[in-house]
């Protein structure tokens, strides 16, 4: 039984009534293996009490449209008793002092919803953007970051995924994230247009993660590093940025008059190069253990090659920004599309869908940790007369 | 005071489990070092402990041969000037029983320049005769200590014959009386002792023993292990070592700087967790080897296998134990394997020195037993090892005792003519081990977290 486990304790729970660690048959109404102390699946879920859909609703977050959302640690209230044997002691330090397992981080799944101003909209508020970063089932840590903020008449997203070859690099994501989604705010509340706005952010992350790099005092190659993508959502257009292999997709809304569902980013991996160069067709590319090297970076030993671009949807649909722990599984426009068909709108339910998309992932291994933004276009916020203060002008 | 010890723990391991895998190794490093003159005592630090000392010096009649008799007197006198004065001090004379020497009646008393020079004139007029009993020398000695609870309570040993004059079960009744009253350290003059015996006594007392097959050495000797027990500031310390439920400790061995297995120590300290005693403490490290063997977690997972904590006694009779310092032994289960089948440098140096400890005592007792072909198998196997962990010592024993054809692969063939005393030295120091050298404690695979 794992912490992640509700899908594998509800089919643990429907075969047979033996406990998951040790074959011990257990009773019906047995909280824990009489043999092993192991909490029974039932038990187990009914103390966790998952959200429908979520791989646990270990740390929800819900943040207010007016305070910066950050990925930083955000604790639970209540501490936690321990996913593994249900004691109450967890030490300061994470470990369960009974079955030794450390239980989940405050990163290890972070959830952000972005609620929209304005009154409740037949009583739930719409909500601007909302995205989930995992640790996934087979990783220790959680080196993927994400950060958001909804700006009066703009949202703005930040998701990386730190090198997991490099140590230090999920202190780089989080510190990438959290300074594109600051740099992003203040210049767009200053009037910077989007393009600029986005360029600047970029060059102030993969400075702030470089400077990690020179504090260790370690080889160039071995400073931390991660990958980088943003975009800025308004109810005209979307601006992507990006260095890596974090992705951003236009998934087109139901109701149709938009473009078509399509990747607007393309990767900075060797996979990529090849392609771009005829070189391998995308499948040989993509089947090639080199497939996933980045050619580009934030960290020391980056040759800042940044990428960025304007999309206009045309129609109503939804932005996603995803780290590879998604695409690899989802990796066409039509997949993603796929996976949501079966929730709700994603429009009207961002954090639902990036639930659904989490899910996939895991459910299709989860070797990778996670992350997805899902905003909606056009910005619900938009629907809200424009404030006075702070107008987004085009500067040249 | 500004003599307080500062401890630290540092635990060197691969945290890296395969799949399904239990069994978790790690070397534990205890140290203490002086803190800073004037500076507070921190958590790590506790105040220097009052000191008692009993000399115990073999006065059986095998003593009057050889000299040994005048250099254990000299001995005797020599560990009297290196006592500090206001050490609570005694001297036993041992043959068929303990005989206390100074002071008069069953007590210990303050050492101070009066009473250092009666028991330094009352030491020279000791006789040589009777028999050896080491277990009721070891049990009067820990009467005397009992008076002195909180005291660093240390005893020196010395002897120069086999305990022939009472059973192997009086002696052991007698070191399980002992165990924890007091730690004791011992010398075997001459060649006629048993090396065995003495690793028994001093193991079981957390003391270790060296052999001094030329008596005119044994000065030497008492001044230094009488030094290093006034250099002991800590008494009574233990590793106190949490495991998780439904694991196993499988061994807790002392490594450096002897071989010593302290897995049958244990004594339940709480749920889930057990004290080992480690004696007294002064300025110095010790190593420990720890196996644990834990449920497997699923990959990706983390656990703490064992939680190491250092403690001594709390001040009160009734306080809690004070815990001195911690270190945390960890468990990662991941299906790399190239992180998985990593072996941690100084596990590995201190699996060879175990296993080379145990080579050399079977090897030398088959070689008693007349069974030559074990000898020549196990003593070639302790040639390759001794190599192997860079105990040079050892390996230079060993050639005393075997003639070495090939190094690499341990063919040996045994001497004909090896003296006792190069037997007796081979056998004391076999597990006396070497630490593992810089380079092997920054690896890659050091404790993370």
């Amino acid at each position: 039984m794992t912490t992640y486990a509700d899908g594998q304790a509800g089919s643990r729970a429907g075969g047979a009534a033996a406990c998951a660690r040790c074959g011990e048959p257990l009773a019906e109404d047995d909280r824990f293996c009489e043999a092993c102390g192991t909490p029974s699946p039932a038990y187990a879920a009914a103390a966790q009490a998952p959200e429908v859909g979520v791989p646990q609703a270990r740390y929800p977050v819900r943040v207010r449209p007016d305070e910066p959302s950050v990925s930083t640690a955000r604790r639970a209230p209540d501490k936690p008793s321990c996913g593994d044997c249900g004691a109450t002691a967890i030490s300061e330090d994470g470990f369960c002092e009974v079955c030794g397992l450390r239980q989940p981080g405050d990163r290890d799944h972070v959830q952000i919803e972005l609620a929209a101003d304005g009154d409740p909209q037949g009583g739930r508020r719409p909500a601007q953007a909302a995205g989930i970063t995992d640790r996934g089932l087979r990783r220790a840590r959680n080196e993927d970051a994400l950060a958001m903020i909804a700006l009066p008449r703009a949202v703005c997203v930040v998701v990386c995924d730190g090198v997991a070859t490099v140590p230090g690099s999920e202190e780089a994501a989080r510190l990438a994230s959290d300074t594109g989604v600051a740099v992003l705010a203040r210049a767009l509340s200053a009037g910077v247009a989007p393009v600029t706005a986005t360029r600047t952010a970029i060059a102030a992350s993969g400075r702030a993660v470089a400077r990690l790099g020179e504090t260790g005092g370690g080889r160039p190659e071995d400073s931390p590093a991660c990958t980088y993508v943003s975009a800025v959502v308004t109810s005209e257009d979307i601006t992507v940025g990006w260095v890596g292999d974090s992705r951003a997709y236009w998934l087109a809304g139901p109701s149709g008059g938009a473009r078509p569902s399509a990747l607007l980013t393309t990767d900075d991996s060797w996979a990529a190069q090849m392609v771009s160069r005829n070189a391998m067709s995308r499948a040989a590319a993509r089947a090639d253990p080199r497939a996933h090297q980045l050619t580009g970076w934030l960290g020391a030993a980056a040759s800042p090659d940044p990428h960025d671009a304007v999309f206009r949807p045309g129609g109503p649909g939804v932005l996603l920004l995803c780290s590879d722990g998604l695409w690899n599984h989802l990796p066409e426009p039509g997949d993603l599309a796929e996976a949501l068909a079966d929730g709700p709108d994603a429009s009207g339910d961002p954090l639902g869908a990036a639930r659904l998309l989490v899910r996939a992932a895991l459910d299709a291994g989860g070797r990778d940790n996670v992350t997805v933004a899902v905003v909606p276009f056009p910005p619900a916020a938009s629907a809200v007369p424009p404030t006075p203060t702070a107008p987004i002008r085009e500067q040249s | 005071m500004s003599d307080l010890p500062e401890f630290t723990i540092r635990v060197d391991q691969n945290p890296y489990l395969p799949a399904g895998g239990r069994e978790m190794h790690a070397i534990v490093t205890v140290g203490a070092t002086g803190a800073n003159a004037g500076r507070a005592p921190t958590a790590g630090s506790v105040a220097p402990a009052a000191r008692a000392e009993i000399i115990i010096v073999d006065t059986s009649g095998s003593m009057s041969y050889s000299g040994k008799m005048a250099a254990a007197k000299r001995a005797a006198r020599a560990a009297l000037n290196v006592i500090r004065d206001g050490v609570h001090f005694a001297v036993i004379a041992g043959a068929n029983g303990p005989r206390m020497i100074y002071p008069r009646g069953d007590r210990l008393v303050r050492m101070s320049p009066e009473t250092r020079r009666q028991a330094l004139t009352v030491v020279g007029r000791l006789d040589a005769a009777g028999g050896t009993a080491i277990g009721s020398w070891l049990s009067m000695a820990g009467r005397l200590f009992a008076g002195h609870p909180g005291a660093v309570r240390h005893a020196i040993l010395l002897t120069d014959g086999k305990n022939q004059h009472e059973t192997d079960e009086q002696l052991d009744e007698a070191l399980a009386r002992c165990a924890g009253v007091f730690v004791c350290d011992a010398r075997g003059v001459g060649t006629d002792w048993d090396p065995a015996e003495l690793r028994k006594i001093t193991s079981a007392l957390l003391g270790g023993f060296l052999d001094v097959p030329d008596p005119d050495d044994l000065e030497h000797h008492f001044r230094e292990m009488t030094e290093s027990a006034m250099g002991k500031q800590v008494a009574d310390v233990a590793l106190r070592v949490w495991t998780p439920r439904h694991a196993k400790l499988r061994f807790l061995k002392q490594m450096v700087p002897t071989v010593q297995d302290l897995t049958g120590r244990r004594v339940e300290s709480g749920t889930q967790t057990g004290d080992y005693p480690l004696g007294a403490w002064g300025r110095e490290e010790r190593e420990y080897h720890l196996c644990v063997e834990v449920p497997p977690g699923d990959v990706g997972r983390q656990m703490r296998a064992a939680w190491v904590k250092l403690v001594v006694p709390g001040a009160a009779p009734d306080a809690p134990a004070q815990e001195l310092a911690m270190g945390n032994v960890l468990a990662e289960w991941t299906d790399d394997e190239a992180k998985s089948t990593r072996i941690n440098a100084r596990v590995a140096h201190h699996t060879g020195q175990q296993e080379l400890a145990e080579a050399i005592q079977e090897g030398l007792e088959a070689r008693r037993r007349g069974d030559e072909d074990t000898a020549t198998a196990r003593l070639g196997r302790a040639v390759v090892l001794a190599h192997k962990v860079g105990n040079e010592q050892i390996a230079g024993l060993l050639d005393r005792v075997v003639d070495v054809l090939d190094p690499a692969t341990g063919t040996v063939r045994l001497k004909k003519d090896v003296s006792k005393a190069d037997e007796l030295s081979l056998d004391t120091r076999s597990i006396r081990t070497v630490r593992t050298g810089p380079g092997a404690r920054s690896g890659p695979d050091a404790t993370q977290g």
